[in-house]
């Protein structure tokens, strides 16, 4: 009994340290995608940063993904 | 030593609430306090008709930033070493020779060649100066354009993290020390304030994460752990050796996070690069789907590890610098009274920071190695 207490609050610490890491994942994930698309735009001609836009979006959408993912992967 | 009830502590509310009612009070303090920079009225003492507004958000951002010099107090400062490799010839020349100067208005010439210090980077000097007196050429935006040489100079944050290096160093063969003297025995002095710290490391950090191939990773969590609290802690300290901001330094968080990465990307056995490019239990279409996703993920994943670290770190720095600053922006002994306390209770917290940063760190690196290393099940 106790060591299944004892194993509960080690899961806590664990989660609390994944939980907290989520927000800083999806900043990066957004981050990266922004950046590869700003990149894309720089090479690129154009003058609208369509492509910043678009990937930035995408890098949204592919943070929520994963962030549901990894919460549904968990019990 | 189990540490989690740490996180369900009362106080971490009443810390949220003070950060946000204080990031409030920033962002307008600092919106008011840098309405017009521009506007530099040289004041003698005793004028007070008219005073240069202070500039909170410089005064911070120069004061976590790297620099060539190290202030002691008041108008004193500890010139450092500047090493730099320009045309491959290696100059050497001390800070001092720029005379505090930062605006790029002082030339230091050595071995023929001339160099000057623009916002605490090393550029070679222009031959003539423009109309400020700087000698560079400055573009738009007001930046340099000029070539810059290789720099290796010994800077504020280079001298903390050797001075960190032989504080761990002492501390840890010492530890070592009386562990092979007083084999068998209980442990005395260092050694039992830093048995519980290693312990907890060992069964909260890698055992759970690891399982039974937690020794192998040991080292690198240990190493890990020590080095960020100890540097967390010495940038808390406000005086002579302490007081830079090594780990709030970006580029010091992307290689702690850059050896995570390479540890897990090494170890990573055939059930985590399979979980990565061809997830088994989905249909075909969604193994090519989730195979981009999970090769991002790789990257992103030190990535928040980097960013995370040294947002914290430099949060809590500008947090106090910010504090002590708003006696000077309202230029009055009674803001004391509000600041000091409240700059004491923010470096409170940030002790207990310094320690759960290293702490997450070092958990979310095991987590990161488990994930690559775990047998399949």
């Amino acid at each position: 009994m106790a060591e299944l207490q004892n194993n509960q609050n080690k899961n806590k610490a664990t989660n609390f340290a994944k939980y907290s890491g989520i927000a800083f994942q999806m900043l990066a994930t957004i981050g990266v995608f922004s950046f590869i698309g700003y990149k894309i735009d720089e090479n690129r001609a154009g003058s609208k940063m369509i492509f910043t836009a678009i990937l930035g979006l995408v890098g949204v959408v592919v943070s929520l993904f994963s962030v549901i993912r990894s919460l549904n992967k968990e019990k | 030593m189990d540490c989690s009830h740490v996180f369900e502590f009362k106080f971490r509310r009443l810390i949220v609430v003070f950060t946000l009612f204080s990031a409030f009070l920033m962002v307008s303090l600092g919106a008011n306090a840098q309405v017009d920079t521009t506007h530099k009225a040289e004041v003698g003492p005793g004028e007070t008709t008219e005073k240069k507004k202070f500039e909170i958000g410089k005064f911070a951002l120069h004061h976590i930033a790297d620099s060539h010099s190290w202030h002691v107090i008041g108008d004193t400062h500890i010139g450092l070493p500047i090493i730099l490799f320009a045309n491959n010839k290696v100059v050497t020349f001390n800070d001092n020779d720029f005379h505090h100067d930062n605006d790029a208005k002082v030339v230091v010439e050595k071995d023929g060649q001339r160099f000057v210090k623009m916002h605490e980077k090393i550029y070679f000097a222009s031959a003539a100066a423009n109309e400020h007196g700087q000698y560079v050429d400055l573009d738009e935006k007001h930046h340099a354009k000029n070539a810059r040489p290789l720099d290796f100079s010994l800077t504020k944050n280079t001298c903390t993290l050797l001075l960190s290096v032989v504080v761990l160093l002492v501390v840890f063969l010492s530890v070592a020390n009386s562990y092979k003297k007083r084999k068998g025995k209980s442990p005395k002095g260092l050694q039992s304030w830093l048995e519980p710290v290693i312990l907890f490391v060992r069964d909260d950090i890698a055992k759970p994460n690891l399982g039974h191939k937690h020794e192998r990773f040991m080292p690198y969590l240990l190493t890990v752990f020590f080095f960020i609290w100890f540097n967390n802690m010495l940038g808390l300290v406000p005086f002579l050796p302490g007081g830079a901001n090594l780990t709030g330094n970006i580029a010091v968080t992307m290689v702690l996070a850059t050896m995570t990465f390479l540890i897990t990307v090494f170890n990573g056995n055939k059930h985590y690069w399979g979980h990565i490019f061809w997830m088994p239990g989905v249909p075909v279409p969604m193994k090519i789907f989730l195979m981009p996703l999970e090769l991002i993920g790789i990257f992103t994943k030190p990535i928040a590890l980097m960013i995370r670290l040294f947002a914290n770190i430099t949060a809590g720095h500008i947090l106090v610098l910010a504090l002590i600053c708003l006696i000077f922006v309202f230029n009055s002994y009674w803001v004391t009274a509000a600041s000091i306390p409240f700059a004491m209770f923010i470096g409170a917290i940030e002790l207990m920071v310094a320690f759960i940063q290293a702490f997450i760190f070092t958990i979310l690196s095991a987590l990161f190695i488990g994930m690559a290393v775990e047998e399949h099940h």
